[in-house]
């Protein structure tokens, strides 16, 4: 009867508390939004506003070298992050040593004419001493054409004694001429240079979803701040006298858990319509069963937090600390494909992982059972943690 | 289960030690019905420690803690004779601090022998002024106010006999009045009072007064007060 009785009491009391917990929920969705918001431009909306200088020295002024280097120059994709500055051999060294390029580049005298006739005049490429990594890109990439100039070289030289074993000379000239074009197209041809691979770090979900999951996981870590404003803890005398009741300490932290989860079901009140606006009616109605999945985990552990501390503002310092470094190694600001093996090793020690899981594979339409069941095993662990703890505390305050 | 007649607390025996610190050392007196008796010691003598093993609180000691009313029960293996024989008010008050003083009334009169309405219009309730702060939450109570809750709650069982650690402690004159009011009421109704203090007025309503001094317990007139009384206790 006194179990019903203060459990009754304790949930009267949570639901006078609706005001202070729906201005909690507003406060929340601000820092979470923030949080969120800045995440993603963080992350994703980086525009690359870096441009390479690049020293461009032309001593062949012939005219297939002229072609070469204003097809390369004028490229817009070239443009778009590589600024060509035209000097001379003797500028270069002061341009380098200033920062002003990134590199030179020195086409020397008859360049073109020599790599038509297999001379191979190199083309020096020139760092500035201790060069960035600019410089070791731009190192590989002349690596990669000379690579495939040597390829179109040994194809030159392969085509002029075809057609000289067989007398054709007059149609030599013209050989030479298509394949030197086609050669050179395919060098300037960024796709043969390198091997595009499309990587999203957010797997096969959308961003913005990605990040709507992530916010309903911060949203109900966070949210345990806001108990602070529903719990109080039984001093040992009261806990002793409710113990002779036979309300035991399992009894009362039940009902410090309902109380706890009563106020989640505020939260899950204003998270339903995020859900309806962002996802498809179907996948939003699936979300829900999760969601109250994941609060009665969270409760537990908010109830565990609680009970080890015994002041709520300490809780909410250590609840705040502990909320940013758990979304942190779940993948909520940066998506965990993106973190170190180590960092999401230790991930799964907390719900959070696992309930991102549950949430992105109900939008993907997966299923898999083992983050539910993780989840789930979290409740009986955080809430008989917080039964023991409650039990030393009072063993320790008697004794 | 209630106490009948004139029922008599016995402590027999207690010993109580943390570690190798002895802090009790075989203990005996006893309380009867109509009967105040009053503890004195030093900050840290043993007097809470000693009140814990009486209500039950704290279990590991060795000892007794009987009621003689018909028959003699130990109070340690019959948790319910406990529950109804001794009102404990603690100097920490055991209630619910976000529930009003009526809630937190509602919850221990709930099953109590006692009428709630009729104790806050007429009774115990009504005498310890608890009527007139009933809507407010326990947090926002003054230290008397929330003294005189927990006695108010410590007696919905009806105790027999009622343990007060120092409950006058930090409170103003008027609260002190009333409690010590209420006290001489429920002495004259029969009740036995066990009380540790050190607030002269309460120490007048004393029959006995026993003194807690180096783990052992021995009994003082209880008419010494003053430096006479310092004495006895340093």
């Amino acid at each position: 009867m006194k179990f019903k009785l203060l459990l009754l009491l304790e949930l009267k009391n949570t639901l006078k508390k609706i005001p202070h917990i729906i201005l909690g929920v507003v406060a929340l969705i601000a820092v979470i939004g923030a949080i969120t918001f800045c995440g993603t431009k963080y992350l994703y909306n980086l525009d690359m506003d870096i441009t390479i200088n690049l020293a461009l020295v032309t001593e062949d002024d012939s005219k297939l070298m002229t072609t070469i280097t204003n097809m390369v120059t004028e490229a817009d994709s070239i443009k778009e992050y590589v600024n060509f500055i035209p000097c001379t051999r003797d500028e270069l060294p002061s341009l380098l040593d200033n920062g002003g390029v990134y590199a030179g580049i020195i086409l020397q005298e008859d360049a073109a004419k020599d790599i038509m006739s297999g001379k191979n005049t190199p083309i020096e490429i020139v760092f500035p001493k201790n060069s960035g990594f600019e410089a070791a890109i731009i190192s590989e990439m002349a690596s990669a054409v000379a690579s495939m100039l040597s390829t179109a070289q040994a194809g030159v030289y392969t085509s002029i004694d075809f057609y000289n074993a067989h007398y054709k000379y007059n149609a030599k000239d013209e050989m030479i001429e298509r394949l030197n074009l086609t050669y050179i197209v395919t060098v300037l041809f960024r796709g043969n240079t390198f091997n595009d691979h499309v990587i999203s770090a957010t797997g096969n979900i959308s961003l913005i979803l990605y990040y709507v999951i992530a916010a309903i996981a911060m949203f109900l870590l966070f949210y345990s701040i806001n108990s602070a404003t529903i719990y109080s803890r039984y001093g040992m005398h009261l806990s002793n006298k409710l113990i002779n009741n036979n309300v035991g300490i399992l009894g009362q932290m039940f009902i410090k858990y309902l109380t706890i989860l009563t106020s989640y079901g505020f939260l899950l009140i204003i998270l339903l319509p995020i859900l309806f606006y962002f996802f498809e009616m179907r996948i939003a109605f699936s979300l829900i069963l999760p969601i109250i999945l994941a609060a009665l985990c969270i409760s537990a552990l908010t109830l565990l937090i609680y009970e080890v501390f015994s002041n709520n503002v300490t809780c909410i310092l250590f609840i705040f600390l502990f909320s940013v470094f758990v979304s942190f190694i779940s993948g909520c600001f940066i998506p965990s494909l993106m973190l170190p093996d180590t960092i999401t090793n230790i991930s799964c020690f907390f719900p959070i992982k696992h309930i991102m899981s549950i949430l992105t594979n109900i939008v993907l339409g997966n299923n898999s059972i083992q983050p539910y069941i993780l989840t789930a095993l979290f409740i009986p662990v955080y809430f008989l943690l917080s039964v023991v703890i409650k039990y030393l505390k009072i063993k320790r305050t008697v004794e | 289960m209630s106490v009948k007649k004139t029922p008599q607390l016995n402590i027999s025996n207690i010993s109580k030690s943390y570690g190798r610190k002895n802090i009790l050392d075989n203990i005996s007196f006893s309380v009867s019905a109509g009967e105040c008796v009053g503890i004195v010691g030093m900050n840290g003598s043993g007097k809470t420690t000693l009140f814990n093993i009486i209500c039950g609180e704290l279990s590991s000691f060795t000892g007794d803690v009987t009621i003689l009313s018909d028959k003699e029960q130990s109070l340690q293996k019959n948790k319910k004779l406990l529950k109804t024989a001794i009102g404990y008010i603690p100097q920490e008050n055991p209630l619910i601090e976000d529930l009003s003083a009526y809630d937190n009334l509602r919850l221990w009169y709930c099953d109590s022998p006692l009428n709630l309405k009729e104790e806050l219009s007429t009774g115990v309730l009504k005498t310890l002024g608890i009527d007139e702060f009933l809507k407010v939450k326990v947090k926002h109570l003054s230290g008397g106010m929330k003294k005189r809750l927990s006695i108010g709650i410590a007696l919905a069982a009806k105790p027999a006999f009622l343990v007060l650690d120092e409950p006058s402690a930090a409170l103003d004159l008027v609260a002190k009045d009333i409690i010590r009011n209420y006290l001489k009421e429920f002495k004259k109704n029969n009740g036995g009072i066990l009380i540790a203090t050190h607030d002269e007025d309460e120490l007048s309503l004393c029959d006995r007064l026993l003194v807690l001094k180096n783990n052992t317990l021995f009994e003082i007139s209880p008419n010494i007060r003053g430096s006479e009384l310092i004495k006895n206790i340093v």
